[in-house]
């Protein structure tokens, strides 16, 4: 098509679409928004001063409070050190190491019942159970956009 | 009057343009009443500023038109690969001719011009509807309609010619409007 017949095409649908007159909104629109504005529970949201703030006067209150933080932990530290209260911490923190042990112990043995059981599964199994896996996952996506659909339909 | 009362005669003036241009992007009657709504809402929130503003049309379209354009990338990209599966037919820019029935060209000769043409537009294809709209109806230039929509201007020139082409093959079959168009 060349450039004439290209710029008759353009008047001509511009014409088409220029003429169309205004649609008419559903007699449910205000109705809904009223609604909505006059719920007690609704109210605009409130823009945080705090969210106005450029990144530096963020950032300057971030730092100042680790820092407050940083300075009240040490104090603490100290304070419990005088009464030996790092030895009753060094107990506790041992006995978290444990349960550390027993959850790491617990990992290793779920590790290689998995190696086990790729061995002699075989690989074919695995990865058809993994396909299984995915069109299951894709099928749900797809019930889930047709209940949407049929429910906007619906609407 | 309060200020419920005053927000809803500025809804009324200005109800039809917001669901009209959200209509003609998203090509859904429920989908653009619920977008309408975000749209006076955002309003509402800033009604001391809109209120007598001669500017508030154009802010309301802008805002209407961006909405539209968000819930249009968003449904795309979660959705098209179920939703270009579960597509309907019509939307099909190379679905047959629609109108050869004589019943139904017999329903569409007393159809109003405006309706047929309307229709024809929502059965267009998103990517070709979209910057079509936005181009000869919102009036936006194909930079700006490049810039909104975050592709190149080579593809929105390509794409409202394309669009162009489509709705003119669909108001052809139109009886009545074949003549007036070339």
């Amino acid at each position: 098509m060349n450039h004439r017949d290209d710029k008759q095409l353009e008047t001509e649908i511009d014409r088409e679409l220029k003429q169309l007159p205004e649609i008419t909104a559903p007699g449910t629109l205000i109705g809904r928004v009223m609604r909505r504005i006059e719920n007690p529970a609704f109210a605009p949201a409130p823009v945080s001063h705090g969210m106005r703030w450029r990144w530096t006067r963020r950032g300057a209150l971030i730092a100042s409070g680790a820092s407050a933080a940083l300075v009240l932990a040490l104090a603490l530290l100290l304070m419990a050190a005088e009464v030996g209260a790092i030895q009753a911490f060094a107990g506790r923190l041992q006995q978290s190491l444990s349960l550390f042990a027993v959850i790491l112990n617990t990992a290793v043995v779920l590790t290689e019942a998995m190696i086990f059981a790729v061995k002699n599964l075989g690989v074919g199994v695995i990865a058809g159970g993994l396909m299984l896996l995915g069109v299951a996952y894709v099928t749900c996506i797809g019930a889930g956009m047709m209940m949407v659909r049929v429910a906007v339909v619906r609407r | 009057m309060t200020e419920a009362q005053h927000f809803e005669a500025f809804m009324k003036n200005y109800q039809n343009m917001v669901y009209g241009t959200a209509l003609r992007l998203v090509a859904n009657g429920a989908e653009a009443e619920d977008i309408s709504q975000e749209v006076f809402l955002k309003a509402f929130e800033r009604f001391d500023q809109l209120r007598d503003n001669p500017r508030a049309a154009g802010w309301l379209k802008t805002v209407a038109t961006n909405l539209s354009l968000n819930h249009l990338s968003r449904y795309r990209s979660r959705w098209s690969f179920f939703s270009e599966l579960f597509a309907n037919r019509e939307d099909d820019e190379d679905s047959g001719p629609e109108f050869e029935d004589p019943r139904v060209a017999n329903v569409l000769e007393q159809r109003e011009r405006s309706v047929c043409v309307e229709d024809a537009l929502r059965r267009l294809p998103h990517g070709q509807r979209v910057p079509l709209v936005l181009y000869h109806i919102e009036g936006l230039s194909y930079e700006e309609i490049a810039s909104k929509l975050g592709v190149s201007l080579g593809k929105v020139k390509t794409d409202i010619f394309r669009g162009r082409t489509t709705l003119k093959k669909k108001l052809q079959l139109i009886p009545g409007l074949e003549e007036q168009l070339s």
